[in-house]
């Protein structure tokens, strides 16, 4: 509660234009929305350079932001997500297309899959044959770690109807990676 | 179907305990490996330099756009387009030539320095050129350093020195935009600005009132800051000007190419170094 409140502090001062603020919550908050970016893009150069642009439209439109309704990082990850749309519109072109899979591996590496660590490369590669819906709820869920209830409120979608995408996401995302090791 | 082994799903990801055989029977234990293998993947964390250069940019976007809200819908293109001749009239019309003339050397407090900045914000609405709007923004970041010099000793309106700040902030960060090659002497004029700027406003904060002295050290301190942003930038734009002189004079004094393309030099060649192909990158 007390990080809330401190949270909520900052995010005042951010939205009087306080210059300290607004480092406070990039400090903050950047990390995770470059990592929200680079799964769902796939481009390091191009996430780094959007996160600083999420910040900027965030910080912005701070006035409209209120504080009751939306946590301030889902605020931040509805942003990143209409950037990613943004950004597929720039470069007209299907999210799907953005990477080349790795070429295929021996069975035996099938067989290990399911005891083996995942690489960032990996998941990525998974992610980028998904629909955006599952993408982003993968991405929330067991990369940022956020709750059921907070992906709906990123997602606009009840809390149910983030269980079942949950659900088919996980699925195609398996046999995703099972495609590709 | 979905919605019930979803719900399962959701529980035994949140922790709830259940029966082995209940997961198997839904068949969710492979998918509970899926997000197990995901959450224990190492992320990829954006470089500090990343981050750092990140949170220049926003600075930067803030403070500019900050600067041209400042200006109203002077700042902005498309309104600019549609009432600036009408409010250039209005100005022509109401200001002679001789008006405007005088209203150059206003300071705060004249009757004629809401003329000035009128003219001002109608100048840069109509500059749109990088070059020459970046020169524009210096010299009106220089023109508020003059408009301090004159009323701060006496009385130091907290606005002026906030202007003095976004317009310098504005100026340097326009500069900073422009494209290699275009920006180094005016990244010497923000140098030159900036540095005349600590000497004013340190000579102001002598005279000052106390009222006015906490608005004076603040612009003080933020003056400080931007010479060292520009004396970095400006050194940056040296060092850049001197790789590419380097590299011209290696060009020049490269020994001349076979005069036949298929006739190798009688110099003997070291084994071929390929070039590096472009890996997949890592995060």
């Amino acid at each position: 509660m007390a990080e809330q409140a401190e949270e909520r502090s900052w995010v005042e001062r951010a939205r009087q234009g306080d210059d300290e603020a607004i480092g406070w919550l990039y400090r903050r908050y950047a990390p995770a929305v470059f990592r929200y970016l680079f799964y769902r893009l796939g481009e390091r150069e191009v996430a780094e350079d959007l996160t600083s642009e999420v910040f900027v439209r965030a910080i912005e439109g701070l006035p409209r932001y209120q504080q009751r309704g939306l946590p301030f990082a889902a605020w931040l990850y509805r942003i990143a997500a209409a950037r990613v749309v943004d950004h597929y519109r720039r470069m007209r072109r299907r999210p799907a297309t953005r990477l080349q899979p790795e070429s295929a591996t021996s069975g035996e590496r099938a067989e290990q899959e399911a005891e083996s660590r995942l690489s960032a490369e990996e998941l990525q590669r998974g992610l980028a044959g998904l629909p955006p819906a599952y993408q982003q709820v993968i991405v929330l869920r067991f990369v940022e770690g956020l709750s059921h209830e907070e992906v709906a409120q990123v997602m606009g979608r009840s809390a149910g109807a983030v269980r079942v995408l949950q659900y088919r996401a996980l699925a195609a995302l398996r046999r995703q990676l099972e495609k590709g090791l | 179907m979905d919605r019930k082994r979803a719900d399962l799903l959701a529980a035994a990801l949140d922790g709830q305990r259940l029966p082995p055989e209940m997961l198997e029977e839904a068949g969710l234990a492979p998918l509970l490996g899926t997000a197990r293998q995901v959450r224990e993947v190492r992320h990829p964390a954006p470089s500090p330099a990343a981050l750092a250069a990140g949170l220049v940019r926003v600075r930067d976007a803030l403070a500019a756009r900050r600067a041209s809200r400042r200006l109203g819908w002077f700042g902005r293109p498309a309104w600019a387009a549609l009432g600036l001749s009408l409010v250039l009239v209005v100005v022509l019309a109401l200001a002679t030539a001789g008006t405007v003339l005088a209203a150059e050397s206003s300071v705060p407090g004249d009757t004629l320095y809401p003329v000035k900045r009128g003219v001002e914000a109608v100048q840069l609405a109509l500059t749109w050129a990088p070059e020459a709007r970046s020169a524009l923004l210096v010299s009106l970041a220089d023109r508020r350093l003059a408009e301090v010099q004159a009323v701060c000793s006496a009385e130091c309106p907290s606005w002026l020195l906030a202007d003095l700040e976004e317009q310098s902030e504005a100026a340097q960060a326009a500069v900073e935009r422009m494209p290699d090659g275009q920006r180094a002497r005016l990244l010497e004029k923000m140098f030159l600005l900036t540095e005349r700027q600590q000497e004013v406003l340190a000579r102001v904060l002598e005279r000052a009132p106390d009222a006015a002295r906490p608005g004076l050290e603040r612009a003080l301190e933020r003056s400080r800051r931007g010479h060292e942003r520009a004396r970095q930038a400006l050194e940056k734009e040296i060092e850049r000007e001197k790789e590419m002189e380097k590299g011209k004079e290696r060009e020049e004094n490269a020994p001349s190419p076979p005069a036949h393309p298929l006739k190798p030099t009688k110099e003997p060649q070291g084994p071929a170094q390929g070039t590096p192909g472009k890996g997949p990158k890592q995060p």
